[in-house]
């Protein structure tokens, strides 16, 4: 054994050293990126029929639990590095998919389209009678299951939600409004409406049931309902105020999970944590304050169709309830919402340690008068970079600042026309509810893309008419700054050929929507073979004390000398 | 005696050997009864795809090729050739043998089970045979231990390091196989034990002689050559396992044809037009000669057929969508190379052993409601009801358990009723019972309480400012109490006033045999320079047992607003207590009772819950009259209210005065901590002999629970320290670390 030892010692600790070196050599060498020849992938196929996979069940207290405390310990051994998103395009966009359909991610949409969101009208269908099938009706969140009998014979089944006592109409104004977002988004997401009725309208079915807490199913009786809507708020003329959630499409397979891939789906391909739908809605959570977004407010279902019974998963967003501001009965609690994980050891250890010195925005928040339903959500403490869900989520643990960047540009079409009609949806009984709300979602919009807009650069859109490219500046065209506070840097580099030229100041464009144009170089069109023409593009903007990020337009010329743009990079990208 | 102990360990080796074998048939007989693929094998499979990695896999393709045939093979010849150039025909004899044996093993195993290879995620390694056992498991497995122990032999060592090393070399090859997905995890596992057997079998006849006299060249040069020849054989294996170029298509189309068989052979249809096209891929990749996009187009090649009765067994590549290469990797790859390696073993513990159990467990518990039933069974009455645990540690004195049973809000929400108790093995016991009652329409209530408290661990330190040591006794105290009291203001009112009548029926016992009897009248607890000594014409000795009658008022008011008095103010305190004796014995006893406390408070950060307070508290206690004043009438200090550093009562006096500096601050939700300071002390009558220097000190932080679970009940814990006087030095003393709740002992 020590003739052994000193072999290693002595040789093979050299010849390790030596591999060693050469392993980092290697992995020093890089060049600019190579797009392939394909067309930009718009649509992926994760609908191929498959056998209809189990119905998955998740336990939300272990959930909790193993997400805080037991995942990111084992993890932590790993040495994990961060990966870039793995759904993505040439363009850094998110292909059509079972999960995500590309809405505000690539094109406007009308206000009153984003305020119909997933419904087919903006009203709930007058039907005369909703038939009780089941409910819950302990608990903080009592609902029933009704069946909404139509004029024509046709049966459509919601799930009934109702207020609580403390911040009536957020819950179901929330629920409405993060439908909506998360739809224009792109995810799909239920159909929700705002109903006011009167509660005679309920019918108890014959079959009714109720589960208790310890999932048994038992009766639903008319004191079962009436309990229920015990501390429901009603209107001065008694009637009802409630959000009706139509049921999904698709039979139920339970929630999916913010990691791994489901294993008895074979077009579930990308790990979850991967895929930048996922990872970039934590900025929309952020935007409502969605705490509660974890893998039980998700959903499953299998769409088949005829005539096999073969199908695939559709993946869906759902129970917004907790958006804008929910409180829950520990005053201690309620204000950390965004700020720090329910149960954060990390804030809870530098706290104790530092008996409570460091100024913690929880402690600062209130709650205004003209408003108390929306509880601690405003704009003041928001920070976008800073927020926090109820407890870790894979998915926006792994979210880059492109994951972010991506998320931005779709919040950042939200105008505030889009967010008025928003508002509108939520149906609110006073007019100073409507004021806040929508003061806060355009203030923490604000604050959103004055964040990231900053950390990438915001030049989008891009498309080529003969030798010229032309991109949208998002800041100026949305309306977030003046095209007077910025300047614009061009230069030109080739993927085949060393060097590049040096910055070229572009001035402001013309144009004050906040579109730019860039001629390309009168001999790029003799490049057609010889390598991509990458188009270097940044903004710098009066006020910015960081360097400018560019970000790089990558042509391809076919044989006749026409341009297409076969990808984007942005810096924070590979190179 | 040697020789039956070596004839003891064969035999003992020829069972472990023997049971090792039949247990890799016996699992094989039992692994093919569960529908293939065993969920067992799917599961390690589907979490190796999850950790494929570009630079994983160079090197794992590197290790596999130690376990091939080009490699074993001419290893086991080097062996053979090293062994009859030495003249150990036997060695050589052996080594061919066993070798062969390894051989015939492998195929005819394969050959009989007849187990298809996994198809979970493709790689780039090409298997030929079936795949039970697995052949590189078993093959380097057994030639290693071969050449290791023939090693041995012709060097004459008894040294275990070459099989280790053997050991070391043939395992990575084994966990390579399932990396690479060409193997399930049962065909490697049992590769091994056959593997134990036939090493086995060498270890018997290759037994390690006197040393053989070299009559060539040394040991070294056979060892270097041995490396060399592994050397070449793996280079020479890397070339011949790449295919020619012109062979690459025609490989790529027969593995394609015999994924078109086996979906023909389940009468899944095909698509020919997905086939076709991929198989144009194929072409093209073969063409390029790039083995990486041959292998990525072989898998859209199975991709383009029907799924298999297994989705699991479809090829899960991700489609190519942003149109780049797969990144090369990092340099961080590399360097955190080894550090991954090193925390391997600890992540598959935590992992495996830790997370996965408990994630099993917990999982159960939430879907079978287990926490519902056990929460019905202790609440009830929307939660106004239920039964909380009790229970208390440190002190210096045996811990106590015990439940709680409350229910609030009854009458419409104008009466609060609980009972609990606790305790302790043998003679420890606290039972208390309280009932509140809301006057209608006014802000006052009736408090009724009754309790007994009894235990055995008590510390008499004796009466003074300067108890000494030699007077700790225990003794133990039974206390029984009736309180009826008359509360006016809430809790958030800024002034209010309690006034109850006691009844307190006070006995105690001191330890027999102990070596001071505290409680008799003859103490020997007087010191000369104790000038408070037990016995002294004021105060009664330990042991004497009372029954006392008492009426007390206690007032405040406080100018902080809020229910959670969070925010900076004043609170004045006072009390005034009278005690009289109860019954022929106790007639003439007589004992006033007052104090006061001022206290002031500061929101540091202002509306922020992070509060400075200071308190101001002094307290007296006099006999009316002629009577001794007994022990439990005295001051004392020292446990959970004041000079929190010291045990329970670890201060008895005429009269005490405590100044406290305390900071609280939220750590939590539902927690509050907090940091204190405090000095004091206790005196003789009415504050006569106070000194500054006689003041001793207490400081301490804990945690403690706010706003959670019952408004009655709060759970604390915290570490304190006491200190001797200051004209003694202010020397820490005491250290003490308790936890418990608020409610019990």
């Amino acid at each position: 054994m020590r003739r052994l030892s000193s072999m290693i010692s002595t040789g093979t600790g050299t010849l390790l050293a030596a591999l060693w070196a050469g392993f980092v050599l290697i992995g020093c060498a890089s060049g600019p990126p190579q797009f392939s020849d394909s067309d930009v992938v718009w649509q992926v196929n994760d609908q191929r029929p498959i056998e209809k996979p189990k119905s998955r069940w998740t336990p939300k207290y272990w959930d909790a639990v193993d997400a805080t405390l037991f995942r990111p310990l084992t993890r932590a051994f790993r040495l994990e590095t961060p990966e870039p998103a793995k759904n993505v395009n040439a363009w850094g966009h998110v292909p059509n998919s079972s999960w995500y359909t590309n809405r505000f991610s690539t094109h406007s949409i009308t206000p009153d389209r984003v305020a119909r969101g997933p419904c087919e009208s903006t009203d709930m269908p007058r039907g005369d009678e909703w038939v009780i099938k089941g409910g819950k009706v302990g608990g903080n969140n009592p609902g029933f299951i009704i069946e909404v009998h139509q004029e024509d014979g046709s049966t459509t089944n919601y799930l009934l939600k109702f207020d609580g006592e403390l911040q009536t109409e957020r819950a179901t104004a929330a629920d409405v409004i993060g439908s909506k977002v998360y739809w224009a988004a792109g995810f799909e997401a239920p159909c929700n409406r705002v109903v006011y009725f009167d509660s005679d309208r309920l019918v108890i079915g014959d079959d009714a049931t109720k589960e208790d807490r310890v999932g048994r199913e038992t009766p639903l009786t008319r004191e079962d309902v009436k309990k229920a809507m015990k501390h429901t708020p009603r209107l001065d003329d008694g009637r009802v105020r409630a959000v009706a959630s139509k049921f999904l499409p698709g039979e139920p397979l339970g929630p999916f999970s913010y990691e791994g891939t489901r294993r008895d789906d074979p077009n579930d391909v990308i790990p979850h944590e991967d895929r930048r739908e996922l990872r970039g809605s934590k900025v929309i959570a952020a935007w409502l304050n969605h705490f509660d977004a974890r893998e039980q407010n998700t959903y499953t279902s299998f769409i088949s169709g005829p005539p096999s019974q073969k199908g695939y998963v559709q993946h869906f967003m759902l129970d917004f309830g907790d958006c804008l501001g929910s409180r829950w009965p520990s005053d201690g609690m309620s204000r950390r919402f965004g700020y720090s994980w329910y149960v954060d050891g990390a804030d809870m250890l530098v706290d104790f340690m530092t008996l409570g010195i460091v100024p913690r925005p929880w402690h600062k928040v209130r709650t205004y008068s003209e408003a108390p339903i929306f509880g601690y959500y405003d704009v003041k403490h928001f920070q976008p970079e800073t927020w926090k869900a109820g407890y870790p989520n894979m998915a926006f643990r792994h979210m880059d600042d492109r994951d972010a960047f991506w998320a931005t540009n779709i919040i950042s079409r939200f105008s505030q026309e889009h967010i008025r009609h928003l508002v509108e949806a939520a149906k609110f009984t006073k007019s100073s509810y409507d004021r806040y709300l929508e003061r806060v979602l355009v203030g923490r919009r604000n604050k959103i893309v004055e964040h990231y807009f900053r950390q990438m650069s915001p030049l989008v859109d891009p498309r080529v008419r003969g030798s010229v490219l032309c991109v949208d500046d998002a800041w100026v065209a949305r309306g977030y700054g003046a095209v007077d506070d910025a300047f614009y840097d061009v230069k030109f580099r080739s993927t085949r050929t060393e060097g590049d030229t040096s910055w070229e100041n572009l001035g402001r464009p013309s144009n004050s929507q906040g579109r730019l144009c860039v001629d390309l170089p009168s001999d790029a069109a003799t490049q057609a073979g010889r390598g991509d023409l990458v188009v270097h593009l940044r903004v710098r903007r009066t006020d910015q004390r960081d360097p400018a990020r560019d970000a790089r337009f990558y042509l391809r010329a076919d044989d006749t000398g026409s341009w297409r743009v076969v990808g984007i990079t942005r810096v924070g990208d590979r190179p | 005696m040697a020789e039956q102990r070596q004839n003891g360990v064969n035999q003992a080796g020829w069972i472990v050997a023997s049971a090792t074998l039949l247990a890799s048939f016996g699992l094989s007989g039992l692994w093919f009864s569960y529908p293939n693929p065993m969920p067992l094998d799917m599961y390690v499979l589907e979490g190796v795809r999850r950790l494929q990695n570009p630079l994983l896999g160079v090197l794992m393709e590197a290790i596999t090729l130690l376990g091939s045939p080009y490699t074993l093979v001419p290893m086991a010849v080097a062996a053979i050739g090293a062994a009859a150039y030495r003249k150990d025909f036997r060695g050589a004899a052996t080594v061919a043998g066993l070798g062969l044996l390894t051989l015939a093993v492998n195929l005819g195993l394969k050959g009989y089970f007849d187990r298809p290879r996994p198809e979970v995620f493709h790689t780039y390694v090409e298997p030929r045979l079936d795949s039970f056992p697995s052949g590189h498991a078993l093959g380097s497995g057994s030639i290693f231990a071969l050449v290791a122990l023939e090693w041995r032999r012709l060097r004459g060592t008894v040294s275990s390091a070459p099989l280790w090393v053997a050991v070391a070399l043939a395992a990575p090859v084994g966990l390579s196989r399932i990396y690479l997905g060409v193997h399930w995890p049962s065909d490697v596992v049992a590769g091994w034990l056959i593997a134990v057997w036939l090493g086995y079998l060498g270890h018997r006849y290759l037994p390690v002689q006197s040393p053989v006299r070299p009559s060539g060249p040394s040991g070294k040069v056979g060892l270097v050559s041995l490396i060399v020849a592994i050397v070449l054989t793996c280079g020479t294996s890397a070339w011949a396992q790449a295919p020619p170029e012109g062979q690459t298509a025609e490989r790529a189309g027969q593995f394609a044809n015999r994924v078109v068989s086996r979906a023909k052979d389940q009468g899944r249809a095909l698509r020919d037009q997905a086939r076709a096209a991929a198989m144009t891929e194929v072409e093209d990749a073969a063409g390029r000669a790039d083995n990486r996009a041959r292998a990525e187009a072989e898998s859209k090649l199975v991709r383009a057929y029907e799924p298999k009765g297994s989705p699991l067994q479809d090829d899960r590549s991700p489609e190519d969508t942003d149109g780049l290469p797969d990144p090369a990797p990092e340099v961080e790859d590399y360097l955190l190379a080894v550090p991954r390696g090193i925390l391997l073993p600890v992540y598959l513990t935590t992992e495996y052993l830790v997370r996965w159990p408990l994630a099993q467990l917990f999982t159960a518990i939430e879907r079978y409601h287990v926490i519902e039933y056990v929460q019905g069974g202790l609440t009830f009455a929307d939660g106004n009801a239920g039964f909380q645990p009790l229970f208390e540690f440190g002190g210096g004195r045996a811990g106590s358990v015990g439940l709680r049973f409350f229910y609030d809000e009854l009458a419409d929400g104008a009466l609060d009723f609980s009972i609990g108790a606790s305790g302790w093995p043998q003679r420890n016991v606290a039972a208390r019972g309280n009932l509140v009652l809301d006057v209608p329409n006014e802000r006052s209530q009736f408090v009724a309480l009754a309790g007994f408290k009894r235990r055995d661990d008590y510390v008499y330190y004796g009466v003074g400012s300067q108890p000494s040591g030699r007077a700790e006794s225990r003794f133990e105290e039974q206390t029984a109490l009736g309180r009826l009291g008359w509360r006016a203001g809430k809790d958030s009112d800024p002034a209010g006033a309690e006034f109850d009548l006691n009844v307190l029926d006070r006995k105690v016992r001191c330890s027999p045999g102990a070596a001071l009897d505290a409680c008799g009248p003859d103490s020997e607890f007087e010191t000369p320079d104790d000038p408070y000594p037990v016995g002294a014409s004021d105060v009664a000795p330990l042991g004497r047992d009372y029954l006392f009658g008492r009426s007390r008022l206690h007032v405040y008011w406080d100018t902080r607003p809020t229910e959670t008095r969070k925010d900076s103010g004043i609170r004045l305190e006072g009390f005034g207590a009278l005690g009289v004796g109860i019954g022929a014995e106790d007639q003439d006893l007589s004992v006033a009772r007052y104090g006061a406390e001022v206290s002031g408070f500061v929101d540091l950060f202002g509306k922020t819950p992070r509060t400075l307070g200071l308190r101001l508290y002094a307290e007296s206690a006099n006999t009316l009259g002629d009577r001794q004043i007994p022990v439990g009438e005295l001051v004392a200090l020292g446990g959970a209210e004041r000079m929190r550093g010291f045990r329970e009562n670890r201060f008895r006096g005429r009269s005490s005065l405590v100044a406290t500096l305390d900071y609280r601050y939220p750590v939590w939700s539902f927690f509050e901590g907090e940091v204190f300071f405090e000095v004091g002390n206790v005196f003789s009558e009415h504050w006569s002999d106070f000194s500054f220097g006689g003041l001793r000190g207490s400081a301490g932080i804990g945690l403690r629970t706010v706003d959670m679970l019952s408004r009655h009940l709060t759970y604390d814990i915290n570490l304190a320290v006491g200190t001797a006087t200051f004209d003694d030095g202010f020397a820490i003393t005491e250290f003490r670390i308790n936890a418990g709740t608020n409610w019990g002992f």
